[in-house]
């Protein structure tokens, strides 16, 4: 069980507007973090009161965001501040090479032998002094970024289903800081993408859609949404996803719909053309 | 000379339809809206069938609208489809001895409450040209299907414009703003720029032209598929390459040849211009 469990679960319980209740096991693990129990109420709050654009983000959440972001940067500039200190150590022996060429010269092998292995032995020795300082930070480091991304997929989700087009533009933004890994946020963009009235929204998620590493299950829908839509900057855009990121079979099923002519002229030959470029 | 009336004819004729198309049955109104918390956000959402739109904002604390209607009397596709589809359901009736009264009245509604003010206007055989004075600090959502233009004039707050029709024309604002035409030009001028929000402007077969005040900050985004770009920043335009890498930092995909960009005075938040088949002009204003 980890903080990031719980705080998926309670995004995904708003974000589906049902009550689910904890399971034992995540209350046990929850009484015994206050932390915990700030975030989640924060989350909550944040949810459940609606927000006016000249205050979004809010203040609480700058303060709590911003410190999160600094936490994460410290001890990002931790690591790398050790990484730096390493690497006189590597210099340094770099510096000796041509020093031990000289040596070489003058004395016999066995003893630039033994000199070798004690480098060696030094250098081995420091590294491995700092590699268990250097894991915490990195894990401190992997988890303050997870929970960065969980502070940006929660700003995304709850952006999204605003009003406004501009909020909902600052919502897929927020969308782009996040990994795209929350399921429930991709469903959302997508969803977006096939019903919003406003083209530079819809445009918006499909540049974002881009940061997928696999589109997965959705490739199917985004292929159908493609050969549906009738706007034509949005069709076009959908295409150029597909043929950039999508699978083989994908881009081969788009390449015969354009073939049989089930897409706008303009559109078939983008295809076309992206798919000459490919071939060169 | 006779050259010369043959071409002067046609225009006087033209100009006397609009005229009389304007004229008949044209009604002017005004109203002063007070908003029930003065000084606090205000957003103004305007939808009209059919007519233009103008927004100007001002340091008072009140909506005040000037509405000026007729009865459309031109030729819209649309508007036979309703009347063909109204007749069908109607037998002709006989109105012999039976003088002809037209309608004097306007229908535009208004409502507020919190400060959030619609005004609409939504029959199809209604021209209205709205002039609307609000507060500066108003945020402001309009949509226009057919005729003229939406004109928006020193509003400071967050813009949403959609027109149909007609061009969007908005000068003096900081935005955020997201405005859409289909085949008409966006005409805008930043004073200052929003960073709270993104900002979009998108014509699909019109041209796209900002002007940006010298110190405003932004990462402005262009793209267009069959128009031309032409700028007169001094930050030039350059492409963004795509980075994607996994979570655990073992995959990396990269594709060159992205959105072009110009991060404008160090860059800040995003302005996208985007055309399929229209220019974008990027100029730089004082």
């Amino acid at each position: 069980m980890t903080n990031q469990e719980i705080i998926d679960w309670k995004i995904a319980s708003l974000a589906n507007n049902d009550s689910n209740e904890l399971s034992e096991e995540m209350q046990s693990y929850l009484s015994q973090d206050s932390q915990l129990q700030a975030e989640l109420l924060f989350i909550d709050n944040f949810w459940t009161k609606d927000i006016k654009p000249l205050v979004m983000p809010s203040d609480k959440l700058d303060v709590n965001f911003y410190q999160m972001l600094s936490r994460a940067q410290s001890a990002q500039q931790e690591s790398s501040q050790q990484v730096t200190k390493q690497k006189p150590a590597h210099s340094s022996q770099e510096h000796q090479l041509p020093l031990l060429d000289r040596i070489k010269a003058w004395f016999m092998p066995t003893a630039i032998a033994q000199f070798a292995t004690l480098a060696l032995v030094f250098v081995l020795g420091f590294n491995l002094n700092q590699a268990p300082s250097n894991k915490y930070n990195s894990d401190d480091y992997i988890g303050l970024q997870q929970e960065v991304s969980s502070l940006s997929t929660m700003l995304a989700m709850s952006m999204l289903q605003k009003d406004s087009a501009s909020e909902r533009l600052s919502g897929v933004a927020y969308s782009r800081q996040t990994d795209l890994s929350n399921p429930l946020l991709v469903e959302q963009l997508i969803d977006l993408l096939a019903r919003d009235k406003s083209t530079s929204v819809r445009l918006a998620v499909i540049n974002s859609l881009g940061q997928l590493q696999s589109f997965g299950s959705s490739e199917q829908q985004l292929l159908t949404l493609a050969s549906q839509e009738e706007n034509l900057l949005v069709q076009i855009e959908l295409c150029r996803l597909l043929l950039n990121y999508g699978s083989t079979d994908i881009k081969k099923l788009l390449t015969e719909q354009a073939n049989q002519q089930k897409f706008k002229p303009e559109v078939r030959e983008f295809i076309q053309a992206q798919s000459m470029a490919s071939y060169i | 000379m006779k050259k010369t009336s043959s071409l002067t004819l046609p225009l006087t004729v033209v100009a006397m339809l609009t005229g009389s198309m304007q004229a008949a049955n044209a009604a002017d109104k005004s109203y002063s809206l007070a908003l029930s918390n003065p000084g606090k956000p205000v957003s103004i959402d305007v939808e009209v069938y059919r007519g233009s739109i103008t927004l100007v904002g001002y340091k008072g604390d009140t909506i005040e609208i000037m509405a000026k209607t007729s009865t459309f009397t031109g030729n819209d596709k649309d508007l036979k489809k309703i009347k063909n589809k109204m007749d069908k359901n109607t037998a002709p009736r006989s109105t012999k001895g039976l003088k002809s009264v037209k309608s004097q009245g306007m229908r535009l509604e208004i409502e507020e409450k919190n400060n959030e003010v619609e005004i609409s206007s939504e029959l199809p055989n209604q021209h209205v040209d709205l002039v609307i004075k609000v507060p500066q600090r108003s945020s402001v959502e309009v949509e226009l299907y057919k005729g003229g233009d939406i004109n928006i004039d020193g509003v400071n707050g967050g813009l949403e414009l959609e027109s149909y029709q007609g061009m969007i024309i908005a000068k003096n604002i900081s935005g955020p703003i997201v405005a859409e035409t289909a085949r008409t030009d966006i005409v805008v001028s930043f004073s200052a720029f929003a960073k709270t929000s993104p900002s979009s402007l998108t014509s699909h077969m019109g041209n796209v032209d900002i002007t940006l005040a010298k110190n405003i900050a932004a990462n402005v985004n262009v793209q267009t598929y069959q128009g031309e770009i032409f700028s007169g920043l001094d930050k030039d335009f350059v492409v963004v390459d795509e980075i994607k890498k996994s979570k655990q930092g073992k995959k990396q995909e990269i594709v060159l040849g992205g959105s072009l960009q110009s991060k404008v005075n160090g860059g800040g938040q995003a302005l996208s211009l985007i055309s399929y088949s229209g220019n974008l002009y990027i100029r730089q204003g004082k």
